[in-house]
């Protein structure tokens, strides 16, 4: 009786100490988040959520258990960059290329996106305690039936949500992309060039398509997502797999972590937003305002009085 | 909170400066040589990218010879390897007005055997647009015979790595035995103003069927079709394989890599290589410098430790394309 007491005993402080353990971790983890959120974040930031399978495989698990894996990463991943008051995130769910894999995998796939898309918002839950906004971007009408209801209804529920963008790429393909956007550019410029055709009768006008149209014409950035500040592609690979090539491009900070998706957390994050931090107190990055969503205000450099003037979407920061 | 909470957060960043450094140092004294250049690898690239970065604070006369310095060695190394294809990227263009330069170089590159033909590189320059007005009667459209690319393509020819004894006897005049290299140098223009240029082509390439046909159509363009503008004999080829290489390693290497601008079509299944811990605090010792000196010490050539690592670590890359 004296043994069991003691073992019971000896279980039941170890399991308290654990518990006081997690909870200052918890303490700790969201005082870390505040302290960085005190400097320059980026208004933008893109995830390539690669190494559910390899994650699956190296844990002896199936692969669609690897897709939960992930899919719990996200949310913790999006409740970091909430804190830190990042309004707009956007993760690469599904290529279009991705329905080549097995069918068994793509069912499971499917049937993970009905079920969390609808956990996401519901009432309560992250997308709702956070005020985000859901885009589903990409090729929707690829999907299965069942898959492009969860997607309406998912929209539907956070359509009226303000304070920040989640962009839910799926099925997605950069390339697909930039093609679209060029069809409606062209298309644009037709219809106003059969309207006017010629200014005074003589001249024909020329037909007005620029860079900055087409970047317009993206189906991510007619969501109303601001110019992409930082893409992070997870698992080690070093390549972009054909997302947000147009966005990522120019003027947009690559990480490339050797974490897989499953295992991408709090630390792995940290050193991302300090580097962005440097990169804007060092001038090699301009801090950005939202045009559409949330009141920030744009943080000051180092402190020191500065002036600021709205160029765009970006604002340039100049100190004194 | 958020002035309460700033000194923690220069507290971190010393901290991270800090680990930052010691694991650089770590990994300077644990990193193993690439493996030689002409080693046998897994794979090679048969289009290599190489996009260079420039820096404001090197002077313009350091950065082009550096640039060039580099180019020099890179096309040496391609023909060394057996790449196929190489670009050469600048968002600023300095390397397109240097391509005279380049062309004399690479026509001067030692050849292996005294019994070979001189060789002429081919150079292919945009074709000029004719001369334009705005009339509507007009059969062409006012940006000319669609959109031209506007960078510089060099043919450079070189002897194969190994010849047999009856190849020594022969004169090389056979182009067979020649291996070519071909080279794109572009800058930001080839990026996504050549791609607005494509689309103003579309626009008027459709505007001209609709007149032909005498009716409204609505205009629809897909993947490959925009691919062969783009890719195809007036655009760019996807690069297989890319060095970030930066002209001042020292500025650049602490912090994030960018892609400055390159062609982003092209871009979509290119592995990116960057050496981050070349040169990584030299400028932080140098600060006292003038910077003229400053400029010299610190900008960076291309260097064969880096194109060997570069090597090295797209031999070991996995494809996997979606499956």
């Amino acid at each position: 009786m004296f043994l069991i007491s003691f073992l019971l005993s000896f279980v039941l402080h170890g399991f308290a100490f654990i518990c006081r353990k997690l909870g200052i971790t918890l303490l700790a983890q969201r005082f870390l988040l505040r302290v960085l959120s005190s400097g320059p974040v980026p208004q933008h930031v893109a995830f390539v959520m690669d190494g559910n399978r390899r994650f699956a495989r190296m844990h002896g698990k199936q692969v669609p258990e690897g897709h939960g894996e992930g899919y719990l990463a996200l949310k913790r991943v999006l409740e970091i960059c909430l804190r830190l008051r990042i309004r707009c995130v956007s993760v690469y769910a599904f290529a279009i290329d991705n329905f080549k894999r097995s069918p068994e995998e793509v069912d499971a796939l499917m049937n993970l996106a009905q079920s969390k898309l609808l956990e996401l918002c519901e009432h309560g839950e992250l997308l709702d305690q956070y005020g985000v906004k859901l885009n589903v971007v990409g090729r929707t009408e690829l999907f299965p039936d069942f898959v492009q209801a969860a997607v309406k209804r998912a929209e539907d529920l956070t359509k009226n949500n303000l304070e920040s963008i989640l962009n839910i790429c799926m099925p997605y393909a950069s390339r697909d992309e930039i093609t679209t956007a060029v069809e409606d550019c062209v298309q644009e410029a037709l219809s106003r060039h059969s309207t006017t055709g010629t200014d005074d009768g003589t001249n024909v006008l020329p037909m007005d398509i620029t860079e900055d149209m087409i970047t317009s014409h993206l189906m991510s950035m007619q969501r109303g997502s601001p110019p992409l500040d930082i893409l992070v592609r997870t698992s080690g690979v070093t390549r972009l797999s054909d997302y947000m090539l147009w966005q990522c491009c120019e003027h947009t900070q690559l990480h490339f972590s050797p974490a897989y998706w499953p295992d991408f957390g709090l630390f792995d994050f940290v050193p991302i937003i300090l580097q962005w931090q440097r990169a804007v107190w060092f001038g090699r990055k301009q801090a950005t305002v939202p045009s559409t969503y949330g009141n920030r205000t744009t943080h000051s450099s180092r402190g020191r009085s500065v002036e600021r003037k709205v160029v765009g979407r970006r604002v340039e920061v100049e100190s004194y | 909170m958020g002035l309460l909470a700033y000194p923690f957060l220069l507290v971190l960043h010393f901290l991270y400066s800090l680990t930052v450094l010691v694991l650089s140092v770590w990994r300077r004294l644990r990193q193993f040589p690439p493996l030689p250049l002409k080693a046998s690898r897994q794979r090679i690239p048969r289009h290599l990218a190489i996009l260079f970065v420039t820096d404001s604070e090197i002077d313009l006369s350091t950065t082009e010879q550096r640039l060039l310095e580099s180019v020099d060695r890179s096309v040496k190394w391609c023909q060394a390897v057996g790449i196929e294809q190489l670009t050469l990227y600048d968002s600023d263009g300095i390397l397109l007005r240097c391509s005279e330069s380049i062309r004399k170089f690479v026509v001067s590159s030692p050849i292996q055997k005294k019994e070979l033909e001189p060789v002429n590189p081919v150079i292919n320059y945009p074709p000029t647009p004719p001369l334009s007005d705005y009339s509507e009667s007009r059969s062409l459209s006012p940006e000319g015979f669609g959109a031209s690319f506007p960078g510089v393509k060099i043919t450079a020819l070189s002897a194969p790595k190994k010849q047999s004894k009856q190849h020594k006897r022969r004169l090389a005049s056979n182009k067979d035995d020649l291996k070519t290299l071909n080279i794109n140098i572009v800058s930001r223009d080839a990026s996504k103003p050549f791609l607005a240029e494509m689309a103003r082509s579309l626009a008027w390439s459709e505007r001209r069927k609709q007149k032909i046909d005498s009716g409204p159509s609505t205009f629809r363009l897909t993947v490959p079709v925009l691919e062969q503008h783009l890719e195809g004999p007036n655009g760019l080829s996807a690069p297989d394989f890319m060095i970030v290489h930066p002209v001042h390693p020292s500025k650049y290497n602490r912090l994030p890599m960018e892609l400055h601008g390159f062609p982003p079509w092209q871009i979509r299944l290119t592995e990116i290589y960057c050496n981050r811990l070349r040169k990584k605090y030299r400028s932080r010792l140098m600060w006292f410098l003038p910077l003229e000196i400053r400029s010299a010490v610190l900008s960076s050539s291309l260097t064969e430790w880096e194109f060997r690592e570069a090597l090295d670590q797209y031999a070991g890359a996995e494809i996997r394309l979606g499956r």
